[in-house]
């Protein structure tokens, strides 16, 4: 009978003496990162690169603000108004009807679900506390770990400079930065109260120290165009100087960027290359190129950083066209951009809301054909190098440039183009970057922003003007018009910003 | 049989008439002998003589003894043995009956020997004084005592009230006695309701033919006192528990034919409600975002394969275990409620075989139910769809190759490829069409479905076994559907030696499934789908056809291009081209060997394991549509006759493997001092741990099902789109699976106690307490180590000496308090990031943070204070249990609503509340109980009230409220959502304000100004009810005639709303599609608004309280009828108790709604709009069982 006792009592502590190992096991099929290959994956996240500065359904209504286009009364009064759109803030900012965005509901561009930069944001933060905090690294280890950090902030300066001219003036070298725009949020304890705004100034330093401290770190060659590489680092320094108008540094980071190109045709497509795949269906075609298959994919030749940028802009389809000033920027007969791009085919068509034809329009097909980036191509870099040389008044460089992209874009034959003065050299330069850069996105928004510091010259504008059914509607570019709010969900949890809520009705 | 020594320790002992502690003893061990007497035991080739010897012995004893000895059985009442003495014997090999003389010379006792029985009955009362007064006439009356179904019944006590004389039946049930005319005669027989017969004249006349008798069961009583409660760890008598629980009695299970484990529970057990999705919920639900599934507990441990697992023909009994004192031994995974069942443990005596047997029949479904549109309106509408955006559809017509007939009509002729006369005359033609009726003909059928079980079960003192086998055919209501199971069961006890014994049970589950992958497109008429409800699917005589589903222009191309696959689409002779079919088999393993250590002292130690592998082949055949479709597509332009897609089938396999265990160790202690005080308390631990292990693999591309080879392939680059420019037509690029991987391992370690006391069989005190602990929760020593506790009492009213209500029985009160727990294995203390399928946008696996980490995560907690009483009246006749509970759920998984800034807009903490409350009765009685007829009602009765108490989410969107967008972030369910104030489930409307005049709906505000959808806030948005109904209701009316058995079962769920699926502005497949707003001036006789190909009408038009309608509804769940052929219709096969049941399920509804919906036949899927599916058709069964 003891012995029965004992054993029974020997059994029940040998249970409980091995619980403690037994129950010490990391949860299986739950990664639970450690190390550096782990922090890094997160880099690979889709929502990184994809959620930026576009609306749900991909759209932005920055470039309804901007003048690449246009909307005919029965995109607007049906396609937007009566289908009561989901993203009838692009209706209301082509109007410049405030609130663009409804102020009571998440802000796409800031935060909404995994949509935003700050989603983002904190994926790149988590990647940079994560690798940093762990103690133990191989050298190896160091090495990636050092990669994966710098890959991260220069994506996080990448959605940190951008947004703070998007939510707030631009940048003023030598004048009045004080604007606070948005919070520099580094940090991943969301028990920690979310930091103060920052001024324009202050994320301007910010965003400069965060890139050289990348810069040392970043990979000659990245695995895929999401991810930064050392061009990207220098790319991402010129258009920063493209806003200080340090034009000497933009056309040195350019440069420097553009060598680690090698020869332009390892970069650029060249469009006398380019066949319709189907030309019996110019619209929905895709492009066969000689040089690779990749016209339509991230890793497109053309594309140095990828980040999404709006697909359908331009389309008559889905509300809107190329705006009649962009069109006649086009050398209709030469450019194979326009050849290929803006095609003419049916426009808008309903018979909703009284009927609506829009008859046969030019709509721009790019999207469909290329992928385009709101982070750097090529192209851009090439373009940037030539704003710095034009604006330094190097106008030999920066024809040259033109004209180096032009070979690839312009029917062969095409005279070259040739030097005039500074503010021509400028001018054209600058309508090129207009042509190459996406017409929707932000990219063009912010050009304009920064034009408004060029006053009195033929390429900056200080107000832009729609019409629509006869009906003109404007708005200021260095104003309030052209700046997002901050959401009234984000005011109510910070108070302390002193930001009076949006009683506007929406 | 039992696990503790009190087993069956509940007889109810009548008030100023306690019995001597002796009597109690021997009465304790009655439900054993009765048990024992109630099976016939025919034990072969042991001797008739007796050899015996011993002073005093106790009679229950000594019929033991000769029980062992000749395997002759007792079978006898308390009050009989109650009136014994001891006696004291000697004999050596004595004839049975010579010593059953001897043994009851000095007894007021007689017997009669039937069979291999034992029949006590009492002597014959000496006659008492002389009857004085009238001295009528007596006369012998001769009669048959039988049971119900004409059995003869020996040993029945026959008495004459007046004259207090008395006989016993003979072996035949034959009596004789002195009467006369107006005496009372009184049968009584153990086990049996008494009958008192009054003497007519008629009855004494010559010639008249002989009284019979019938006597029928009294089978209340006798479940009574042999019902014992199973917790899983321990088996206590009913009347022990302190705790609120119902138990699912065999005697009801059997009387039916039983479909599934889980309409085998419905309307069994008050409380419980299997919902419309098929899921088990006890007491409402008490999470936000975790398992709200109660735990299944089998022959004493979880079982991971759910319910399905059981054999509904080998189960003892079902418990559901509702309170914290019920439920919080099993600590971290109790607060859903337990749902312990027990597979059948053989009865002693011979080899047992049985067979129970069904086939059913659900009739075709009746497609018009689902309210789609016909031929003629889809036409029109798909017309005026296109009109409205042409643009966009003509776009998006180019991208894919598979359109409506009609859209490639209209493209056509814009194109000016077709004339408009052309174009109309085959509009013409497709309006006639009727693709339903076709279908409904053609695709779906009767569904059979059959049921076989075959149970084998032998027992001796050493040793038991049970084994059950179950084969289950369906034969789904689509073609080409089908699934099978076989369950084996087997379970073993062996007593080697004394004070031990071991205990060993396996289920092995083996399942084949097979469904047609593109069986839900079949009805899908949505406007991307390729089935439109105008295409003619077969030919007069049936043959199913081609339909000219394909753009004709991409036909061309591919014809073009030569060497291709044709494109033709043929829906039916398709749908069996690609099939998914599911094969799983599981075995769980289990035993316990426990040991008598002292005297009320035993060890146990014991496990489970379960092992299950399953494997999933979705296979495309070669010459599937979609199949060639991807083929075609992916010919190179670059290079004719280069093919990017292989040539072959594709098949998606997953292979997966389970493996869970529990091991556990406890102590049981039980001891009686005095019969005054009665202490059982149980100790143990456990070691639990869940593991899976599933692979996806890639898909196989050009795979032979013949001879299993595939070939080589570029996952990379064709799924990063590398190849698509060079497509022949690239929008039919589809993306092929490169598999997948997942993992789990869970591990819990628990320590639990628990223990009752009982004071004088009136006071009843339980407490428990449990803490478990995992690895992955609780890294805050703060949360580490808090227990689920539970304290309870019962307080039995009706054994106190002052209480003298004659018509009570039992008056029992309970009352009991705890904690359980609740886990969710989503979040915990550290970082969690998890990878997703391959992406071209980042080149690479994008991995992405699936929760942040927090070390306040703690487990759920409900704390449940349960009162209740149970009330036995009249003898038995009626039986009621009545509970109120108060389910307060703390620390819920919950989204905390952060600032968006953080990177999400919420994050899920320990931050929700919900309070359950509610009131249960459960009750039964036999209304009438005569000879032939006995008529049993049993109702159940719940009603539950819930309410959301903190919720910390702050809806910004209005959709939020109404479109689900994700059950585990917000917790929202099929429409219905969480919210601080709002029961649970609740469901938010927007107050419609007609349609203006160009069709667009308007909205009231919450400051009554018409308003469009996008201008909708939440504020604007009222409470329009909960989807989950208040009152359960279930009503069960069982009679008896004869040999027939009717019963049938009406259940009613009262007191919820649902949406109704409507026309929203694009669904053009919904038939309110032509009532629609047509032109200015429609709005003052329609409420359905515009039709338009992009509208967001959509998001919030359905959602208006228009659509809202109440849930309520009685069903006539099922029918019935039950016939016992005569045993001697067997002869001497040796076969009886057979059993012929005809039942009906589904038969009637009555619902309170006005648009003819059955509220069990609609559904709100995520992301999706309201819709119906398939109606319950009514199902009819036939069965028959048998045993040997």
């Amino acid at each position: 009978m003891t012995n029965r006792k004992y054993l029974l009592f020997f059994a029940v502590i040998l249970l409980m003496g091995s619980c403690k190992r037994f129950l010490d096991v990391k949860p299986k099929g739950k990664l639970i990162p450690s190390s550096v290959t782990d922090y890094d994956h997160l880099l690979d996240n889709s929502g990184t690169v994809e959620l930026n500065f576009l609306d749900g359904n991909k759209g932005s209504m920055l470039a309804h603000l901007g003048d690449n286009l246009e909307m005919t009364e029965g995109q607007g009064k049906v396609g937007y108004l009566l289908s009561g759109h989901p993203n009838l803030e692009r209706y209301y900012a082509y109007i410049f009807r405030q609130p663009y965005k409804n102020p009571n509901t998440d802000d796409q561009f800031w935060s909404s679900g995994s949509q935003g930069i700050y989603p983002q944001i904190s994926y790149f933060n988590n990647v940079i506390e994560g690798i940093r905090s762990i103690d133990q690294k191989t050298p190896e280890e160091a090495t990636i770990g050092r990669i994966s950090v710098a890959q991260a902030l220069v994506a996080r300066a990448w959605c940190y400079f951008n947004a703070s001219m998007i939510y707030g003036p631009v940048y003023k070298p030598g004048g009045d930065n004080s604007a606070k725009t948005i919070p520099y949020l580094v940090d991943v304890d969301v028990n920690k109260p979310i930091p103060n705004l920052s001024t324009t100034e202050e994320v301007a330093a910010r965003v400069l120290h965060e890139l050289h401290e990348a810069l040392p770190d970043l990979p000659v060659r990245s695995s895929w165009p999401s991810r930064a590489n050392k061009a990207t680092g220098h790319a991402m320094l010129a258009y920063y100087h493209l806003f200080t108008r340090q034009f000497d540094s933009v056309a040195y980071y350019a440069n420097r960027a553009w060598t680690a190109a090698g020869n332009p045709e390892a970069v650029l497509y060249d469009y006398n290359k380019f066949k319709l795949a189907d030309p019996s269906r110019p619209l929905t075609s895709l492009l066969v190129s000689q040089q690779d298959a990749f016209t339509n994919a991230v890793n497109s030749r053309e594309i140095l950083f990828y980040r999404a940028t709006e697909r359908d802009a331009g389309m008559g389809a889905s509300l809107s066209y190329p705006s009649a000033e962009l069109i006649a920027l086009h050398d209709q007969a030469r450019d194979l951009r326009f050849s290929f791009f803006y095609l003419n085919s049916a426009g808008y068509k309903t018979t909703m809301g009284g009927g609506y034809d829009d008859g046969m329009r030019i709509s721009n097909y790019r999207f469909r054909k290329m992928k385009l980036t709101d982070g750097f191509s090529w192209p851009e870099i090439l373009l940037m190098r030539a704003e710095g040389y034009a604006r330094t008044n190097r106008l030999d460089l920066a024809i040259a440039d033109l004209n180096t992209l032009r070979q690839y874009r312009f029917k062969t034959g095409t005279p070259p183009l040739t030097a005039g003065t500074q503010d021509e050299v400028i001018r054209l330069v600058l309508e090129e970057r207009r042509r190459e850069l996406p017409i929707g996105g932000f990219k063009r928004f912010l050009d304009l922003k920064r034009f408004t510091l060029d006053k009195g010259k033929p390429w900056s504008k200080s107000r832009i003007t729609h019409t629509i059914a006869g009906q003109t509607y404007s708005g200021t570019v260095d104003s309030k018009d052209f700046i997002v709010p901050i959401s009234n969900v984000v005011l109510r949890f910070n108070p302390n910003w002193g930001i009076p809520l949006e009683t506007r009705p929406y | 049989m039992q696990k503790t020594a009190y087993g069956g320790l509940s007889l109810p002992v009548r008030q100023g008439n306690r019995l001597p502690a002796q009597i109690s003893k021997v009465m304790r061990l009655l439900p054993l002998l009765l048990i024992t007497a109630l099976v016939s035991v025919h034990a072969a080739g042991i001797a008739q003589s007796v050899t015996l010897s011993g002073k005093n012995l106790p009679l229950k004893k000594v019929f033991s003894e000769i029980e062992k000895q000749t395997g002759y059985v007792l079978f006898s009442n308390k009050e009989l043995l109650s009136r014994s003495t001891t006696v004291s014997l000697a004999v050596k090999d004595l004839p049975l009956n010579k010593v059953l003389d001897l043994m009851l010379k000095n007894q007021e006792l007689d017997y009669v020997l039937q069979g291999k029985t034992i029949i006590l009955s009492g002597k014959p009362p000496v006659p008492s004084a002389p009857a004085t007064s009238v001295q009528a006439v007596a006369t012998l009356i001769s009669g048959r005592v039988t049971d119900t179904e004409g059995d003869a019944l020996p040993g029945v006590s026959v008495q004459v009230k007046e004259t207090q004389k008395g006989v016993a039946t003979a072996a035949d049930g034959s009596f004789s006695i002195s009467v006369a005319e107006g005496n009372t005669l009184r049968f009584s027989f153990i086990g049996y309701t008494p009958r008192e017969i009054t003497v007519t004249a008629d009855m004494l006349k010559e010639g008249k033919p002989a009284l019979v008798v019938k006597l029928s069961r009294a089978s209340t009583k006798l479940d009574e006192i042999a019902v014992t409660v199973s917790t899983g760890y321990q088996t206590i008598s009913r009347e022990r528990m302190t705790g609120s629980y119902s138990t699912l009695q065999t005697k009801r299970l059997e009387g039916k034919l039983q479909p599934n484990l889980l309409s085998m529970l419905e309307g069994q057990a008050s409380g419980v409600a299997i919902t419309k999705e098929g899921k088990v919920e006890v007491r409402g639900r008490s999470t936000f975002l975790a398992n709200g599934e109660p735990l299944v507990v089998i022959d004493g441990f979880p079982a991971p394969g759910g319910l399905e697992t059981v054999n509904i023909d080998n189960v003892e009994s079902i418990t559901v275990l509702k309170d914290a004192v019920a439920a919080s031994i099993y600590g971290a995974r109790s607060s859903n409620g337990v749902i312990v069942i027990t597979t059948k443990t053989p009865k002693i005596g011979k080899l047992q075989i049985g067979y129970k047997g069904s086939t059913g029949m659900t009739l075709r479904p009746d497609l018009s139910y689902l309210n789609k549109t016909s031929a003629a309106d889809y036409v029109d509408a798909e017309v005026a769809y296109y009109n409205s955006d042409v643009a966009n559809i003509t776009w998006d017509y180019e991208g894919i190759a598979t359109y409506g007939r009609v859209t490639q009509l209209l493209v056509m002729k814009d194109q000016g490829l077709l004339t408009e006369e052309e174009v109309n005359a085959e509009l013409a033609l497709l309006r006639k069409n009727n693709t339903m009726d076709q279908l409904e003909r053609n695709l779906f059928r009767k569904s059979l479905t059959q049921q076989h079980n075959l149970s084998i079960s032998a027992s001796t003192d050493k040793f038991s076994t049970n084994s059950a086998i179950r084969y289950i055919a369906n034969q789904g209501n689509m073609k080409g559907n089908s699934n099978d199971r076989l369950i084996i069961d087997l379970k073993n006890d062996w007593k080697p030696v004394k004070r031990v014994s071991v205990k060993m049970f396996t289920n092995i589950n083996f399942t084949n499934s097979k469904t047609p992958i593109d069986a839900a497109d079949m009805l899908d008429f949505t406007n991307w789908k390729i089935m439109k409800p105008y295409y003619n699917v077969v030919d007069p005589s049936g043959n199913p056809l081609n339909v000219p589903a394909v753009r004709p222009d991409l036909v061309e191309r591919y014809a073009a291009y030569g060497g291709l696959k044709s494109m033709d689409y043929n829906p039916l002779n398709d749908l069996t081209m690609a099939t998914t079919r599911n094969q799983a088999f599981l075995a769980r393993l289990g035993g316990s060997l426990s040991v008598e250590l002292l005297d009320g002292l035993s060890a146990e130690v014991g496990g489970s394991w379960t092992r299950g592998s399953g494997m999933t082949r979705s296979l495309r055949d070669a010459n599937s549509f979609f199949v060639r479709s991807l083929y075609n597509a992916a010919s190179s332009i670059s290079t004719p006759g280069k093919h990017y897609l292989p040539e072959g089938a594709i098949l998606n396999e997953t292979r997966s493997q389970s493996e869970a265990y529990t091991l556990r160790a406890q102590v049981n202690y039980a001891k009686n001092f005095n019969n005054v005080h009665r202490l059982s308390v149980i100790a143990g631990s456990e070691v639990n741990k869940d593991l899976i292990d599933n692979n996806t693999a890639p898909a196989r591309v050009g795979y032979n099902d013949q001879a299993g080879t595939f070939a080589t392939f570029n996952y990379l680059d064709f799924n990063s789109y590398a190849y698509q420019p060079d497509f022949l037509f690239p929008e039919g690029m589809e993306t092929v699976s490169i598999g997948s991987y997942s993992l789990r391992d869970n591990r819990f370690f628990s320590l639990y106690s628990n223990g009752s006391y009982e004071y004088n069989n009136r006071f009843i005190l339980s407490a428990s307490a449990r803490i478990d602990q995992g690895n992955l929760f609780g890294t805050n020593p703060k949360y580490r180590y808090k227990p689920n506790w539970s304290v309870g009492g019962t307080y039995k009213l009706g054994q106190e000496k002052f209480f003298h209500v004659p018509w009570i029985d039992k008056l029992d009160i309970r009352g009991s308090y705890g904690i359980n727990g609740n886990i969710s294995f989503t979040q915990g203390p550290f970082l969690l990031i998890a990878p997703g399928a391959f992406s071209p946008v980042t080149g690479g696996i994008p991995y992405s943070i699936s929760s942040l980490p927090d070390n306040n995560l703690r487990w759920e907690r409900t704390m449940i204070t349960n009162i209740g009483t149970d009330i036995r009246l009249m003898g038995g006749r009626l039986n009621l249990t009545l509970d109120y509970y108060n389910k307060l759920s703390k620390d819920l998984l919950a989204p905390d609503f952060i600032d968006p800034t953080y990177g999400r807009f919420m994050i899920t903490r320990n931050a929700g509340t919900a309070r359950n409350t509610g009131i249960e009765l459960s009750l039964e009685s036999d209304v009438v109980k005569t000879g032939d007829f006995g008529w049993n009602v049993f109702f159940n009765g719940s009603y539950n009230k819930s309410k959301v108490l903190q919720f910390n989410y702050d809806y910004l969107n209005p959709n939020y409220l109404t479109f689900s967008y994700s059950n585990t972030i917000l917790g929202s369910n099929a429409g219905a959502v969480l919210r601080t104030g709002y029961p649970l489930d609740a469901i938010f409307s927007y107050r419609f304000a007609g349609l203006d005049n160009t069709g667009t709906p308007q909205y009231y505000s919450d400051d009554n100004k018409k308003i469009y959808g996008n201008e909708l806030a939440v504020k604007d948005m009222v409470y329009s009810g909960t989807a989950r109904p208040k009152y359960l209701l279930s009503l069960t009316n069982s009679f008896t005639y004869k040999r027939f058995d009717l019963s049938f079962m009406l259940i009613a769920r009262l007191g919820a709303v649902f949406r109704r699926d409507a026309f929203n502005g694009d669904n053009i497949e919904h038939k309110e599609v032509a009532l629609r707003w047509r032109k200015p001036g429609d709005e003052a006789h329609t409420v359905y608004p515009k039709l338009a190909a992009f509208s967001t009408d959509a998001w919030y038009f359905p959602y208006t309280g228009m659509m809202i309608e109440k849930q309520d509804f009685m069903k006539l769940r099922d029918l019935t009828i039950s016939y016992r052929p005569d045993n001697k219709l067997w002869g001497n096969t040796g076969l009886s108790n057979a059993r012929i049941y005809l039942q009906g399920r589904n038969l009637w509804t009555l619902t309170a709604n006005k648009v003819g919906i059955d509220p069990e036949a609609i559904e709100q899927g995520l992301n999706m709009s309201v819709r119906r599916t398939l109606p319950l058709m009514p199902e009819f069964y036939i069965g028959f069982s048998v045993n040997l």
